[in-house]
């Protein structure tokens, strides 16, 4: 009460410029909050330690696609086919480490060694896909709704192809540990994603590109004129989303103990919800890496309750979709007042 | 003559910090070519915005075939037969020309637009203006901007228009279809509609129009018959009495220098608009070489060309003796070549970046330590530049979008200094600033410049150019008039030479 006061009160005495800087660093850690209190009123079984680590853990995937996409929204971009990538990696990642495959079997007697290897390969494939979407933007000059649109459908495509449409049951041990392991009780995808998100911090906060990311989302023409090669930091930011994308695909193998090319349906909307929720507008120039990662959990929340609570998977979509609105009512809103 | 078909008497129009308007008259009669003239800033353009209801005055009366109205929005204008036609023409690029000159009031069967009829209609238009191989079925985005002027013009003729107003119309425009343009608008005098011309271009004035309307710091100076007077009287009256110089008492020690940083010989460019043709010229180590012309002289393009935004089609650029080849602004900059674009807030600053961030963009990547940026260098060095500009900001932390516009110049010239740039184009870098941050930029590049910076200055304001320049050089249509020393000459050489009027003296290209 006496807390509802003082917020009141500073509310009437500071101005309305405040409010806003208040929101636009902490405004998706406050949706966070409400969401986290809200789940937990909801169900008490939100905010176990169990739980929590299952949230994580299914957050951490759709986390590395949002996490790329952050750089592509903040140079002003958009990039549609990361959900595709992320299918083809899972799906080459499970087929790859089967020779036997083309003599007609899979068992463990057909694995290929080492898997790591493979891993590294089917990221690079993503980092490749990544870098034709940057050529094609920069060099040809197509739209990039356009292009990544068509890798969109031509990637997932490929990832039914490999396989016939069928799905690749049974990876190696290793494969299932970088998807399903944990080290000291962390599940291993959630310490990759960790560790990939203070990477693209220190990139985005504290290194010369990421802050030319930044400009050129907020003026390209100045960019240009400034010395900077757009191009150039516009193609990392393609090839460094469809990398991150294939990260999270080969893991997503080990998960699923099988390459399934119908992986992550509908999960690079999932991704740019994410990235607004967490603060950066679609025509770049803003957005933080934390912020992204608020979204991402915000949505995990969602998902996690409505899980709990017995709700199908499809009406889930629903509620993405109203927090999404949500985030992006208040935050037009908040900025009409500037 | 009879009673006026368009009076304005005594208008005033302020805007915020200018008043723009003090009080002008101005009288329009059927069928003349009426022109307007007047340096920047005295008022021609808040004027026709006035008449075509883009602005409403604050006070005054306009009077229209003897009866006062009120023109509160451009609607309002067409209702009183007022068309304008304005440098950025207003045409759909993805409908044809017959759909643009009737936008917005297409012909009618059963509530169908009927095509054939448009068609019909659009061509017996533009055959009034004597224009009759436009197919008007063609989609407008294909056709050349004269042509989409013509488009604009024949609208004016649909609406049945008694005035038709022309923002510098030739600006965009080559010789060929500037000549075609005159036609037209003789044609439409003919018919008895009224023209106001606005131009920079005194020389089209003279050829073009029945009577002249000087404009000078928001009040009308003189309005005469061109039968009746001169190109020196008009310019007399553009500036009002004859300007002197100021003797800029450094200048010997600054002419002194003979080291050539930048020479520029016959660079041609088929990519810019206009095209550049032979331009020569070179600058001295701590120079400041005026560049001047009107909109669509090619200085802008000049400046884009140098560094690296448009190649050049043929002709040599050397820094400092050795020849290269601008292909990227990014290259420009490594040659220590930089620019500070005209468009400041769109091209030139990064609005939400901080001021510190700004300052040091294109230097970051020098203050890295193992990738990451040394922010207590950058804040070093911004701290050390914003001091030295006296750039005011609350903190170096400030988005650059709440400064004023002298300092978010000041904050492109740092981040160039701050660059160790040898050679700056500032695009009017006095554009859209207060007279105080004015001088303080002029200040700035004189300083700079005796520290061994050299600059090229653009600017359309003649007396500004004067002020800080050692050299100006002056531009028509794509080329170089003539390059003229500061001291010994005065604001209406320079219009002359921007008008395409040779004049007997100017100084060799180097």
């Amino acid at each position: 009460m006496v807390l509802g006061l003082s917020i009141l009160n500073l509310k009437n005495k500071i101005n309305k410029r405040a409010v806003l800087w208040l929101f636009d660093r902490y405004g998706a850690l406050f949706i966070l909050l409400i969401v986290f209190a809200f789940c937990s009123f909801l169900s008490p079984a939100f905010l176990s330690l169990r739980n929590m680590e299952n949230l994580l853990r299914q957050s951490s995937f759709i986390g590395l696609l949002a996490l790329g996409l952050l750089f592509v929204v903040i140079c002003g971009g958009i990039d549609l086919s990361i959900a595709s990538i992320f299918a083809l990696s899972c799906t080459l990642c499970a087929l790859w480490q089967h020779w036997g495959i083309y003599l007609g079997y899979v068992d463990k007697l057909s694995f290929l060694f080492p898997p790591f290897i493979i891993f590294l390969l089917c990221t690079l494939v993503g980092t490749g896909i990544g870098l034709l979407n940057g050529l094609a933007v920069t060099k040809l000059r197509v739209p990039d709704f356009i292009v990544t649109l068509g890798t969109m459908i031509t990637v997932r495509a490929l990832a039914f192809s490999v396989t016939g449409g069928q799905t690749v049951f049974g990876v190696s041990e290793e494969t299932r540990f970088i998807g399903a392991g944990t080290i000291f009780g962390v599940p291993f995808p959630v310490l990759v994603w960790i560790l990939v998100t203070t990477v693209g911090y220190l990139t985005l906060q504290h290194t010369p590109l990421g802050v030319e990311l930044f400009a050129i989302g907020q003026s390209k023409e100045a960019a240009i004129v400034s010395g900077i090669l757009v191009d150039r930091v516009k193609l990392f930011a393609y090839a460094f989303s469809g990398t991150l994308a294939a990260l999270s695909g080969v893991m997503m193998a080990g998960r699923l103990d099988s390459g399934e090319p119908r992986v992550g349906d509908g999960y690079e909307l999932l991704a740019i919800a994410a990235v607004v929720i967490g603060g950066a507008p679609l025509s770049g120039g803003k957005g933080s890496v934390v912020g992204t990662l608020v979204g991402v959990l915000v949505l995990g929340s969602i998902s996690n309750i409505l899980n709990l609570l017995g709700i199908h998977p499809y009406p889930q979509m629903i509620f993405n979709a109203i927090v999404l609105l949500g985030a992006i009512l208040l935050r037009a809103y908040l900025g009409s007042h500037e | 003559m009879s009673e006026p078909l368009l009076r304005v008497c005594s208008v005033t129009k302020n805007f915020p910090g200018v008043q723009a308007l003090k009080g002008v008259d101005f009288e329009l009669y059927p069928g003349e070519v009426h022109c307007l003239i007047g340096a920047n800033g005295a008022g021609k353009s808040t004027l026709i915005k006035i008449l075509s209801g883009v602005y409403r005055k604050d006070s005054g009366k306009i009077i229209h075939k003897g009866k006062e109205v009120e023109i509160s929005s451009p609607k309002e204008a067409r209702k009183l037969g007022i068309a304008t036609v304005f440098q950025e023409l207003d045409v759909v690029p993805y409908l044809s020309i017959a759909e643009n000159v009737f936008l917005g009031d297409y012909p009618r069967r059963r509530g169908v637009i009927d095509y054939k009829e448009m068609l019909f209609k659009a061509q017996t238009l533009l055959k009034a203006l004597g224009e009759e191989d436009i197919d008007p079925s063609l989609p407008i985005a294909g056709v050349s901007t004269a042509v989409k002027q013509l488009v604009v013009i024949a609208r004016a003729l649909a609406l049945s228009a008694e005035v038709v107003i022309f923002d510098e119309p030739t600006a965009v425009l080559g010789i060929e279809e500037q000549q075609r343009l005159f036609r037209v608008i003789r044609e439409l005098r003919r018919r008895g509609i009224s023209v106001i011309y606005v131009s920079h271009r005194l020389e089209e004035i003279i050829e073009l129009g029945d009577r002249v309307t000087v404009l000078r710091d928001g009040i009308r100076v003189s309005t005469r018959a061109i039968s009746e007077t001169n190109l020196e009287q008009l310019v007399e009256d553009m500036m009002g009495q004859p300007t002197k110089p100021k003797v800029k008492s450094e200048l010997e020690v600054r002419i002194g220098s003979e080291e050539v940083v930048l020479s520029v010989m016959d660079l041609y460019s088929d990519f810019t608009r206009p095209k550049l043709k032979g331009i020569s010229f070179s600058l001295r180590k701590g120079e400041v070489l005026g560049l001047f012309g009107f909109v669509g002289s090619g200085r802008s393009e000049l400046a884009r060309c140098l560094i690296g935004c448009f190649p050049p089609t043929s002709g040599r650029i050397l820094i400092e003796g050795k020849p290269v080849s601008l292909v990227s602004p990014w290259k420009a900059m490594h040659l220590g070549l930089a620019m500070a674009p005209e468009e400041r807030k769109s091209q030139g600053l990064f609005l939400d970046l901080s001021v510190s961030l700004n300052i040091t963009l294109p230097t970051l990547r020098d203050v890295t330590r193992r990738g990451l940026i040394r922010w207590k260098e950058v804040n070093s060095v911004s701290e050390h530049f914003t001091k030295e500009l006296e750039i005011k900001t609350p903190s170096l932390a400030q988005p650059v979008r709440y400064l004023s516009g002298g300092n978010q110049q000041k904050v492109i010239l740092a981040r160039w200094f701050a660059k160790r740039c040898k050679v700056l184009i500032l695009d009017e870098p006095m554009r859209g600033v207060d007279v105080a941050g004015k001088r303080e930029i002029a200040h700035l590049i004189r300083e700079k410049a005796k520290e061994g910076v050299s600059f090229i200055v653009i600017s359309s304001e003649a007396e500004e150019l004067l002020e800080v320049s050692d050299r100006v050089a002056v531009m028509f249509r794509g080329q170089l008039m003539g390059i003229m020393d500061a001291t010994r000459c005065d604001v209406a050489e320079l219009l002359k030479l921007a008008s395409g009027i040779k004049i007997g003296r100017f100084c060799s290209a180097v």
